[in-house]
């Protein structure tokens, strides 16, 4: 007992080394760059934690990157590789903002809202079920699958942008939804809503299902030995449809959430790339539900701090992505974040 | 009309070819490298600065060859040796590439500089008359003869030589290879290498047969595009070619598309969807296709630093036994 | 006891810990590092004026961001100490130009410039958020203003217009075409401008229009003027940035085929094809609006820049090519850009010419004033 302690103790100090050994080696990068790090690192701490206004920023990336997590980790659970993220989230926010723009004037805000995220969601698992029907019915291989939807789906959003809700002035958006529509502000000042709080209730669902229900127990074992799960009687077509289906909502969810709490309108760019940072999360809180939030929270901060380099010490906005790289990356090779090696690709 | 449709459409479709030759053999021994986008980023990047330092699109093109290698090496560490997961590793490494290369692009690379010094089409006398596919397949720079070399070569790397056939046992079976002798991280380590070197020169083309020039994020998603087709292609690299053809193909037929009248009703961003669509549906139409049962699972290499130095050398002391035995 | 609570934790989270702790570890060495930086800053005697500017493209992009970047280092020179220029390039997603803007804003910048039309959810949203700063964005005028509130408007698409009067005047094969990046109204209304300045030339005029979805991939420029080219097109205006170097090459394979790029006059980049370039002279208005900014004059309302105030759209000299020009094409173009300055001829803004086709149906009629 005592001498695994001990164990534990030493981890945890090589943890903390390597951790600060990465901090190091992006340092070195900002000497590279020109830049003083001891101010480059401050501006991202001050700028992803500095007021309220801008811990605030970071929640609010949290809840796109979890749920994208989210989306990526359920279907590798079992066994499925969702690299579509993205373009679910796409999927969420244009029937969003659909149901947002489509309704009769006189429904009230909150019945607007709250149905344009349920949509949302119904269409993100719409678009992931899509990559599940493919691989259940014909053996489509899901990596192309869940990837080249997501370029349809961006595609559609700008077919629709330009087609379909023209007459929203110059701006390439769709025009923006009623103002009564959105999600309810809880924290005065900053840009934290209800948004967050439906992504912490996902994550918690997210974890329970997978831990608790049978539906969970069955996406757990299609993942880890087909066969047996076969023998306990899951239909594994079914699952994978459910999988990759469960998945898409929760990212459809992060994209309804953005057009209804964040934009209040469709745009082109809306996301950074969050369906595929979500991937990474995912896999560095080890497809586990729970730790998925702070990792998301982390990686939030590290991206809103990145976008204060430009601002405060002046490097392009692609260098802080090379600043985020290597952090990531360095954490990862001297072993402060591990990812664990996942079943194979796709052999089920 | 159709025929610059097929013009542009192996033109379209040569960078990806390459880019795909890599990412075959890459996952074929086990090792799925997402970054290929990255690599690809790195290779236009250097062929680009080589281009513009001492002219001459040759040695550009030589030079994304160690360009790749080194990338490779820095990949193989992290999906060989350290055995990060290759999907994160994957995603961060195109991060950091695409930054990296407009940090350096911007500092270096900027300001006007002629487009010359790029491969132009050489014609092979007769078949280049025969109409329509003449001028598309035989009126072409260099670098497309050289890929279609190429397939048939790489076909029978994998399929005759002691390298083919041990990559895809530790592609296939890493603990059985393993187990009759076979070092696993060496022969990945080799076969990340080489597909690094492969799609480095993917993104060669995209400098040496366009414009001469880098342009930021040049690559545009063609690594991504390359995971697909190679999936397309059942990790076979004659099959590369036409599976790169349904997607090369699909764009240039969309350019032309919009371009003529009678598509005018149909808006450009429909078109545009095209090849996403077109490979989705090739992908649910041909039959199951299976990634290497390894593919994505790190192999432990060896404990110690012996034994791991030389399973990494064994690649070399087979090229050439008296220098490395 | 310590120790066994730390067991509890399952080892993932256990890493997490360590690694937060690291990380509140550098916050403190890195507050200590930035107390000293603060101290030894404030002993500036005036405050300057801090204006911040963020685009979507790489400052050196030869084009939109370019322009504005220069101009902002111009204002920056001559402004001198009363003014603090921030220039935020790279901004390729909504959410960057929100982070950007709230690091900036935040940080307590006087006026935020969205050098871009695609965000004007977000020109309220921290007009709203921030009382005390001004933020501006590219728009159609409004109906109404809030008190920091400013939009402004370069019109292109006059321009272009005359870049498409010469070209339609010139085209040997009465067809010409357009190649543009994204359907996105400010930019489609460069290209529809394009199409109607060559049908006030030549009313018959066939044209070809091929969007790539990109700015920068050559190959994808070269597919699309490869495909118009076949089609019989021989004058193309470029719309893109990077990738119009693809569209030179497909030109020099056919002689007599030109290309009028944007923005800067490139014509060095390609002597044997480049026509003539439209100069939009961003410089000039990112140059004006940090010049309001920092001596506090700008207002919340419209500003427009066009070919009469501001030089917005002048066509570059013809270089190489100018022999190929005939003389009665030169008078004709210098008349119609007298009348478009004089507003004889008006051509239409984005909110007209910003959808696909405009160009083609608008009645030839309409654009000359009574």
């Amino acid at each position: 007992m005592a001498r695994s302690v001990t164990t534990n103790r030493r981890q945890s100090l090589g943890v903390l080394l390597a951790t600060l050994a990465s901090a190091a080696l992006t340092g070195l990068v900002f000497v590279a760059l020109g830049v003083n790090p001891i101010a480059a690192f401050a501006a991202m701490l001050e700028g992803a934690f500095g007021s309220d206004f801008r811990l605030g920023q970071t929640l609010v990336v949290t809840t796109p990157l979890a749920l994208t997590a989210l989306a990526a980790a359920i279907p590798f659970r079992a066994g499925l590789w969702n690299v579509g993220g993205e373009g679910q989230m796409y999927a969420g926010a244009i029937a969003a903002v659909s149901v947002a723009l489509g309704m009769p004037s006189g429904v009230s805000g909150p019945v607007v809202a709250t149905s344009a995220l349920v949509i949302g969601v119904v269409a993100g698992a719409g678009w992931g079920a899509i990559a599940g029907l493919f691989k259940a019915g014909f053996g489509a291989n899901e990596v192309i699958v869940t990837l080249m939807l997501s370029f349809v789906a961006i595609g559609i959003a700008q077919l629709l942008i330009n087609g379909v809700w023209t007459g929203a002035g110059i701006s390439g958006t769709s025009p923006t939804i009623p103002t009564d529509v959105g999600l309810m502000n809880l924290w005065p000042g900053t840009p934290v809503g209800l948004g967050e709080v439906l992504g912490v209730v996902a994550i918690t669902s997210a974890a329970i299902m997978m831990a608790r229900t049978r539906l969970g127990f069955g996406l757990r074992t299609i993942g880890m030995s087909p066969d047996a799960s076969r023998l306990a009687g899951f239909s594994i077509g079914r699952l994978q449809v459910y999988a990759l289906a469960i998945g898409g909502g929760f990212a459809g969810l992060a994209g309804a959430i953005n057009v209804v709490g964040i934009n209040g309108l469709l745009a082109r760019d809306f996301s950074p790339g969050y369906g595929f940072m979500g991937i990474a999360v995912a896999l560095i809180a080890g497809l586990r539900p729970l730790l998925i939030l702070p990792v998301a929270f982390l990686y939030a901060a590290l991206l809103v701090g990145g976008y204060n380099l430009p601002v405060e010490v002046g490097i392009s906005t692609s260098a802080s992505l090379v600043v985020q790289a290597v952090l990531v990356l360095s954490l990862l090779a001297l072993g402060a974040i591990r990812a664990p090696s996942l079943g194979a690709l796709g052999r089920s | 009309m159709t025929e610059a449709i097929l013009v542009s459409g192996i033109l379209l479709m040569l960078p990806i070819v390459w880019a795909s030759f890599g990412e075959a053999i890459c996952e074929q021994a086990g090792v799925l490298n997402i970054g290929v986008e990255g690599v690809m980023l790195a290779g236009a990047f250097g062929s680009a600065v080589v281009l513009r330092e001492f002219g001459g699109p040759w040695l550009a093109l030589w030079a994304s060859i160690p360009l790749g290698a080194a990338v490779g090496c820095v990949l193989g560490w992290f999906y060989v040796i350290r055995g990060t997961d290759q999907i994160v590793t994957g995603i961060l490494f195109n991060f950091l590439m695409l930054g990296l290369t407009t940090v350096l692009y911007e500092k270096y690379l900027t300001g006007v500089a002629q487009s010359a010094g790029v491969f132009d089409p050489v014609a092979i006398p007769l078949l280049s008359d025969i109409p329509l596919i003449g001028p598309a397949l035989f009126d072409q720079n260099v670098i497309v003869y050289l890929a279609t070399l190429a397939a048939p070569l790489l076909f029978l790397l994998m399929r005759r030589t002691w390298f083919g056939l041990h990559a895809r046992a530790v592609g296939e079976r890493p603990e059985a290879a393993d187990v009759s002798g076979v070092g696993v991280s060496g022969v990945r380590f080799a076969a990340v290498v080489f597909a690094c070197v492969l799609s480095s020169i993917g993104g060669a083309t995209l400098v040496v047969t366009q414009s001469g020039q880098f342009t930021i994020g040049i690559t545009s998603g063609q690594g991504f595009i390359a995971l697909a087709v190679v999936v397309l292609a059942r990790w076979n690299p004659l099959l590369v070619l036409p599976a790169a053809a349904v997607f090369g193909m699909t764009q240039a037929f969309q350019f032309q598309a919009q371009s003529a009248g009678f598509a005018s009703s149909v808006p450009f961003e429909a078109w545009a969807l095209l090849p996403y669509v077109a490979t989705i549906a090739v992908v649910v139409a041909s039959k199951r296709a299976q990634y290497p049962a390894g593919c994505g699972i790190h192999y432990p290499s060896p404990a110690g630093h012996r034994g791991l130095t030389q399973q990494l050398l064994e690649p070399l002391r087979r090229v050439a036994p008296a220098r490395f035995s | 006891m310590r120790a066994r609570t730390w067991r509890r934790i399952p080892p993932a989270a256990r890493r997490l810990l360590a690694a937060a702790s690291a990380v509140a570890a550098m916050a403190l060495l890195a507050a200590c590092g930035s107390d000293g930086d603060s101290a030894s800053g404030g002993t500036a005697a005036v405050e300057p004026v801090t204006v911040g500017l963020a685009s979507g493209g790489s400052r050196q992009d030869g084009s939109w961001t370019q322009a504005w970047y220069e101009g902002s280092q111009t204002a920056q020179a001559e402004l001198g100490d009363t003014v603090k220029v921030t220039f935020v390039d790279e901004t390729n997603s909504v959410d960057a130009y929100d982070k950007s803007a709230a690091s900036f804003l935040s940080g307590g910048g006087d006026t935020w410039i969205f050098a871009t039309a695609e965000v004007p959810q977000l020109v309220d949203k921290f007009a709203k958020q921030f009382p005390d700063s001004m933020v501006c964005g590219v728009e159609a005028p409004r109906e109404s203003y809030a008190a920091n509130i400013c939009t402004l408007l370069p019109r292109f698409e006059q321009g272009t217009f005359l870049a498409g009067f010469l070209a339609g005047s010139m085209s040997e094969t009465g067809h010409v075409g357009v190649v543009g990046a994204f359907d996105f109204p400010i930019l489609t209304a460069e290209l529809e401008g394009f199409v109607l300045g060559a049908r006030y030339a030549n009313p018959d005029i066939k044209i070809s229009r091929t969007y790539i979805q990109s700015f920068s991939d050559p190959a994808k420029g070269r597919a699309a003027a490869l495909a118009q080219m076949s089609q019989g097109a021989d004058i193309l205006f470029s719309g893109v940035d990077q990738a119009t170097q693809g569209i030179y090459q497909a030109a020099r394979t056919a002689p007599g085929t030109y290309v009028i790029p944007q923005y800067f006059d490139s014509w060095e980049q390609a002597p044997d094809v480049v026509l003539t370039s439209v100069i939009y002279n961003l410089q000039g208005v990112s140059q004006e609006m940090i010049r309001l900014a920092a001596s506090g004059e700008l207002a919340n309302q419209h500003y427009e820049f066009d070919l009469k105030n501001d030089g917005v759209g002048k066509l570059a000299p013809f270089h190489e090519l100018d022999s190929q020009v005939s003389d009665d094409v030169k008078s004709r173009l210098a008349e119609v850009e007298a009348q478009v300055i004089s507003g004889e001829i008006l051509v239409p803004g984005p909110d007209v010419l910003g959808t696909t086709g405009a160009g083609s149906k608008l009645d030839l009629a309409t654009i000359k004033a009574e």
